[in-house]
């Protein structure tokens, strides 16, 4: 008897003998069956061998299942619990949250200073660069070069150190100066024209100064109030 | 069983594994009812006959102890006959190692029962039985397995720790041989 060449139906013949082929397959390998002696001949082998197929005895379900281990279940997170958040100390175990949530947590922490301190400080800077640049804008006519520091009153309300062109050196007399800045000077007010380029700056009563120590410029209320004109104060 | 079916079965399986995972220990139970009948008759097929029940249940257990190993691109049932041949392999290399020491039971003398239940069993399946008794031991996996479990070319590969062109030489031989020697 000769071997069939049909590989395909040959591998399909065991799934036959089993049952298992979809119908549309089962018809055209039963069509082929119906052809095919050698085909025929392995079928009845097939056959004989399932019909052969030992039965098993009844398994014990449950004592397998009773032996068998635990699922590891891991404990149940919600979703909508919020990550709790710890102080980390090095630990290796503690929880880091993540960079999203340090963020978030970042923009909800009170800042270290206050935003309004540091709004302060912020426009105290700017006023000081202000200020020197009209310091030194009028350097020629107010003779500040042995200034070391100097207190401006800007306008009526705004105080603010000045500059402190030298680090200070113990053994050595500061120079305090006061300016202030007449409203006829100032943009706006009385046609002074812009920074202080129509004002009369002048330095009086350097040396008489009874080196009493200032007024705190920032803090405390100015040590003179403001004139019509732009006034240096100070002493040495 | 068509690849349909095996893709279904196996869809099924993962499910139940999930569930397993996820606590629900019903899913373990409905596991072991799918595999555990088809394990105990590939055992027998592998000349398995003491403590069927022990293997099964030592296969099961390994495989639920490993299951973080199991990969999803073989079905379950493939992985779960890999295990309880390794078992069996395991089990023939220790007894190997031991005297082997046969009591006679009672039970085991040849009963009027027994005898009618050989003289009922058709010569056919004698027939067949011997065969695959005389197969060499990697033809009569491929065999079985192709022909009693159902089982593709690819799993069977995979079961035995060969290739599926190999196992696919091993069955072909071992049906020529198992049609001549039915009808000696």
């Amino acid at each position: 008897m000769t071997e069939c060449s049909n590989v395909d139906m040959q591998d399909l013949l065991p799934e036959f003998a089993a049952g298992d082929v979809p119908a549309r397959e089962r018809e055209s390998v039963a069509l082929h069956l119906a052809s095919c002696a050698p085909c025929r001949a392995e079928l009845d082998v097939l056959l004989a061998v399932l019909n052969a197929r030992p039965l098993p005895p009844v398994m014990n379900v449950a004592a397998i299942v009773a032996a068998l281990p635990r699922p590891a279940v891991a404990s149940p997170v919600k979703a909508d619990t919020p990550a709790p958040f710890r102080v980390i100390a090095g630990g290796a175990n503690d929880r880091v949250p993540s960079m999203q949530q340090g963020a978030r947590a970042r923009r909800s922490q009170p800042s270290m200073f206050g935003s309004s301190l540091m709004r302060f400080a912020a426009v105290l800077t700017l006023v000081s660069v202000g200020g020197l640049s009209v310091i030194v804008a009028n350097r020629s006519s107010t003779a500040l070069s042995d200034t070391d520091a100097a207190s401006v009153v800007m306008a009526d309300s705004s105080y603010m150190v000045a500059a402190l062109p030298e680090p200070y050196a113990p053994g050595t007399t500061p120079v305090q100066a006061v300016v202030s800045v007449a409203p006829s000077v100032l943009p706006g007010r009385g046609g002074g024209g812009g920074g202080g380029g129509g004002g009369a700056v002048r330095r009086e009563g350097l040396d008489a100064w009874d080196g009493a120590p200032p007024v705190d410029p920032v803090n405390g209320p100015p040590t003179s109030s403001p004139s019509s004109d732009t006034v240096i104060q100070g002493g040495a | 069983m068509t690849g349909a079916d095996r893709t279904k079965d196996s869809a099924v399986d993962q499910q139940l594994l999930e569930r397993w995972h996820a606590g629900d220990e019903r899913a373990a139970t409905a596991l072991v009812e799918r595999h555990a009948t088809a394990l105990a008759r590939f055992a027998l097929s592998l000349g398995v006959r003491d403590d069927l029940d022990e293997l099964v249940q030592d296969t099961f257990v390994r495989a639920f102890a490993a299951l973080d190993s199991f990969r999803a691109d073989s079905s379950l049932r493939t992985w779960l006959f890999t295990i309880e041949r390794r078992l069996v392999l395991d089990r023939r290399r220790a007894t190997r190692r031991q005297p082997e020491i046969v009591e006679v039971m009672p039970e085991d003398a040849a009963t009027g029962f027994h005898a009618l239940d050989r003289m009922v069993a058709s010569e056919t399946e004698e027939r067949v039985r011997n065969a695959l008794t005389r197969l060499s031991p990697m033809q009569r996996d491929v065999f079985t397995l192709r022909v009693q479990e159902g089982r593709a070319y690819k799993d069977i590969a995979e079961i035995l720790g060969t290739t599926e062109g190999a196992a696919r030489v091993h069955y072909h031989n071992a049906l020529r041989a198992v049609k001549e020697w039915i009808h000696d």
